[in-house]
């Protein structure tokens, strides 16, 4: 038994050089949302790379337009206390303070603690003063939980948890007044899910299979693959959303799906259309994902 | 606006002497809990479930003497006129769950319980004065009706002073008014269990105010028992015709 | 409430019942039919519209609505929902998402429009739910309940004049409450005031399954969360897991035709439950006690 009554440090710390520049040069380290260019496939180009983090078990960061995500992943860990027979599973999302969720006048009730503090510091602060997560930060959470969880061999790691952790650097939905649609929302889900699930591969945790996913509009019987954030002043009305994530080498099983956006005439074909669209994608984020592991072999 | 008109009528037409509409029921949600009860004081209406005695989920909750009591009140939003979101660590609310758990941790007969704990969940549905009030004796009724022994009723009210007649069974607008005298009286006794003065009574008027105080406790006492009595008859009555 | 943990025997046994065609449930139930329940509307002389549905397991829900008079500039949205759930944490992952939910749901699904008083004025709603117990996942109950105390809401009469653009006067309301009006009274004929309901279906084999109970959601593959309005199924639709602890082993992915076959589902059977509900609301008496 390790000794409790200290917080430990984790093993391999290092001390930052503090005062000493790193010499980076802006402009190779942020392209702004605009300047994602997009394949012949019509997804846009996204930056990938694992193993970032050396004290997590797997780690993943991506760039894809203007967001930002990095994931660690810590686990198998042992539990004390009863036993249990098959790993626990837990998912943590969170956006750095000072960034703009999507949606957040609407959902994280901001209303609230308006006028009980000075509201400077950061937007998630709930009305206790503590920074818990937010309502959004949970629901993206819980996306990625459920849709994760069927992928997991828990039976291997009993007496365990295993949790992931994701920290959103960055989103382009830097301040759209949209009130009325949450295509940001899925959007940044769909990007959390894949940048996951590469963080589980990069753990060496079992998998039965590598989730991944992809997101889609049908806006006037048009369907768009990892549509941007449209832009404020837009006409958002008949606008579908979509984001779905797959096990496509298990009969492309549904593990996780989300739909919003207007209904005026909404009908199951274009459902269907949707997760067809989905799939699409997530089969080719999927070859993406395929060829980094395999060229990081080499 | 006057709370005490000189013909001796409050602003809702009661005398000084005179305690609001109480209505109460027992065992009002048989299938989520082991004891239950809803009580309406005036416009102050409170839901009362307890569960227990059990067994502790916190293995700090275990006293081997006795049983311990925990007390969970939850003040809806909309339970006042105007709506507020309240948090559950507002201090008013610790300071009154703390309370009602030393209240009733005297009345029950908690030696009886080793090791176990009784939860008491309370739900504040709309208040308008003699709040604590209201929650104890709704308590009361939820643990007689879970079958929890206990020494006696513990039947609470409150009463305030104006001037210089004291008034019994405040209501909100009173309560704002005037400093609050809250009792629970034991029984038929004149023993009390808890009593919480908000505010400031002098002493040579408080004799009076507590005496009008222990007659509403008693006639509430008489309310809650009536209510427990039917209950017992209906009960009793489907074991006969089983 | 304790939750009853079924043994892996018993589990087995619900599993195979379930996945039948068509499927056997515990309580006899069809595959589309909801528990029966109880409710009452109305009891809250102090808001607006209330209503508590109560099941047979004990689950209870109670929705309050309350009215403010607002400056609609100042307002991100009209409608405000929060909930309670007895024994969770206001942040709990659980009551988040339940308030995720049920916000997104009345935030895109309201006509709102008829809310506004003036040019200037709107009413605001505030949307309370305290779940007193419960044992299945509770978001169809609130949501129900919801519905219930939103069809029961009555909104003061305006006298002010409606055009406050060039004089700005405060909105003044009748006093009479025997004047206050239901929002569906204030929509134009032929349109009928229902608010939106979420469904929950569970997901075991080929079978959809409406409004699992708890030993129903420990077996179930998936969950499926479907919403309904206007008299047919709309967005949000997601999946879930109602397990709340990640210990139901039978938890996998779902085909995609099932997908297609709930929204089926709920647009044959869901106005059948907002019918039942409207009925409720008519055979309530006007007494004013809850129990």
């Amino acid at each position: 038994m390790s000794d409790r009554r200290r917080l430990i440090g984790p093993l391999n710390t290092i001390i930052p050089n503090i005062g000493i520049s790193s010499n980076a040069t802006e402009a190779d380290v942020f392209k702004g949302p605009s300047s994602a260019t997009r394949n012949e496939d019509g997804l846009r180009q996204f930056f990938l790379k694992t193993g970032i983090i050396e004290n997590a078990n797997g780690s993943a960061y991506l760039e894809v337009g203007g967001n930002i995500i990095q994931v660690s992943v810590f686990g198998p860990r042992p539990i004390r206390g009863s036993f249990v027979d098959r790993a626990s599973f837990s998912v943590e999302c969170k956006f750095l303070p000072y960034i703009s969720q999507p949606n957040e006048q609407l959902y994280n009730n901001t209303t609230v603690n308006a006028g009980s503090t000075a509201n400077t510091g950061p937007t998630n602060a709930n009305a206790n003063g503590r920074t818990g997560l937010t309502n959004i930060e949970q629901k993206i959470s819980s996306y990625i939980e459920t849709a994760l969880l069927p992928s997991i061999v828990l039976e291997k790691y009993p007496k365990s948890t295993i949790d992931i952790f994701v920290t959103i650097l960055s989103t382009e939905s830097s301040n759209s007044g949209s009130t009325k649609v949450d295509a940001a929302l899925l959007g940044i889900s769909n990007w959390v899910l894949n940048c996951s699930s590469v963080a589980l591969v990069d753990s060496g945790i079992e998998l039965k299979d590598v989730v991944t996913s992809g997101v889609a509009t049908l806006k006037n019987d048009k369907l768009l693959l990892d549509p941007e954030v449209i832009s404020s002043g837009e006409d958002n009305e008949n606008t579908l959303t979509c984001v779905v994530s797959f096990m496509n080498l298990r009969n492309d099983e549904i593990v996780g799906f989300w739909m919003e956006g207007d209904q005026s005439k909404f009908e199951e074909s274009q459902v269907e259309q949707l997760i067809d669209g989905c799939n699409n994608m997530s089969r080719q984020v999927r070859a993406n994902i395929n060829s980094y592991f395999t060229s990081t072999l080499e | 606006m006057e709370l005490y008109s000189p013909e001796g009528l409050r602003l809702d037409g009661r005398r000084w002497n005179e305690i609001r509409n109480f209505e109460c029921r027992i065992n009002t949600h048989p299938n989520s809990s082991d004891g239950s009860s809803y009580i309406e004081q005036g416009n102050t209406k409170v839901i009362c479930m307890v569960q227990g005695p059990m067994e502790p989920t916190l293995r700090s909750q275990a006293n081997a003497n006795k049983a311990t009591i925990e007390v969970n009140l939850a003040v809806a939003n909309f339970s006042t006129l105007e709506r507020k979101k309240r948090s559950k660590s507002e201090k008013r609310m610790v300071e009154m769950k703390t309370t009602l758990e030393r209240t009733f941790e005297q009345s029950v007969m908690c030696n009886l319980y080793p090791r176990t704990v009784i939860q008491i969940d309370l739900h504040v549905l709309s208040q308008d004065g003699g709040l604590l009030a209201g929650l104890t004796n709704a308590i009361t009724l939820a643990l007689i009706d879970a079958g929890v022994a206990m020494y006696d009723y513990v039947a609470a009210i409150t009463a305030g002073l104006h001037d210089q007649s004291p008034l019994l069974d405040l209501n909100g607008l009173e309560e704002l008014d005037m400093s609050t005298l809250t009792i629970g009286v034991i029984g038929k006794s004149e023993k009390l269990s808890l009593l919480m003065l908000e505010d400031k009574i002098p002493l040579d008027r408080l004799e009076s105010v507590l005496a009008i105080a222990i007659a509403g406790s008693h006639k509430i006492r008489d309310l809650m028992d009536n209510e427990v009595r039917r209950h017992g008859n209906i009960r009793s009555s489907k074991l006969v015709n089983n | 409430m304790s939750k009853m943990i079924l043994s892996p025997a018993e589990r087995s046994y619900l599993y195979d019942s379930l996945t039948q065609a068509p499927p056997i449930r515990p309580d006899s139930r069809t595959d589309h039919q909801f528990r029966p329940l109880e409710a009452k509307t109305s009891f809250l002389p102090g808001s607006n519209g209330s209503a508590r549905i109560r099941l047979m397991d004990g689950s209870e829900c109670i929705v309050s609505v309350k009215s403010k008079v607002v400056l609609s500039a100042l307002e991100s949205s009209l409608i405000e929902c929060d909930i309670d759930v007895s024994g969770f944490r206001d942040d709990s992952n659980f009551v988040s998402n339940l308030k995720f939910y049920l916000t997104n749901l009345l935030q895109h699904n309201f006509p709102t429009q008829y809310l506004k008083l003036t040019s200037r004025y709107a009413f605001k709603l505030f949307i309370d739910c305290i779940v007193i117990s419960h044992s299945s996942y509770p978001l169809s109950l609130i949501s129900l309940t919801t519905y219930l105390a939103l069809k029961t809401t009555r909104l003061p009469l305006l006298v002010s004049d409606v055009n406050d653009e060039e004089v700005a006067e405060q909105p003044t309301f009748s006093d009479d409450w025997d004047n206050a009006k239901y929002i569906g009274d204030f929509m134009k004929d032929g349109e009928v005031f229902q608010p939106p309901i979420f469904i929950t279906l569970g997901v075991i084999g080929p079978n959809l399954i409406f409004d699992p109970s708890t030993e129903e959601e420990q077996v179930l593959e998936n969950g499926l969360i479907v919403s309904f309005y206007g008299n047919k199924v709309i967005t949000p639709i997601s999946n879930i897991n109602l397990a709340t602890n990640s210990n139901n082993s039978n938890f996998k992915g779902l085909n995609r035709s099932l997908i297609t076959k709930a929204m089926a589902l709920g647009n044959k059977y869901c106005p059948a439950v907002v019918k039942a509900l409207d009925t409720l609301i008519e055979q309530d008496d006007e007494e004013g006690t809850i129990f």
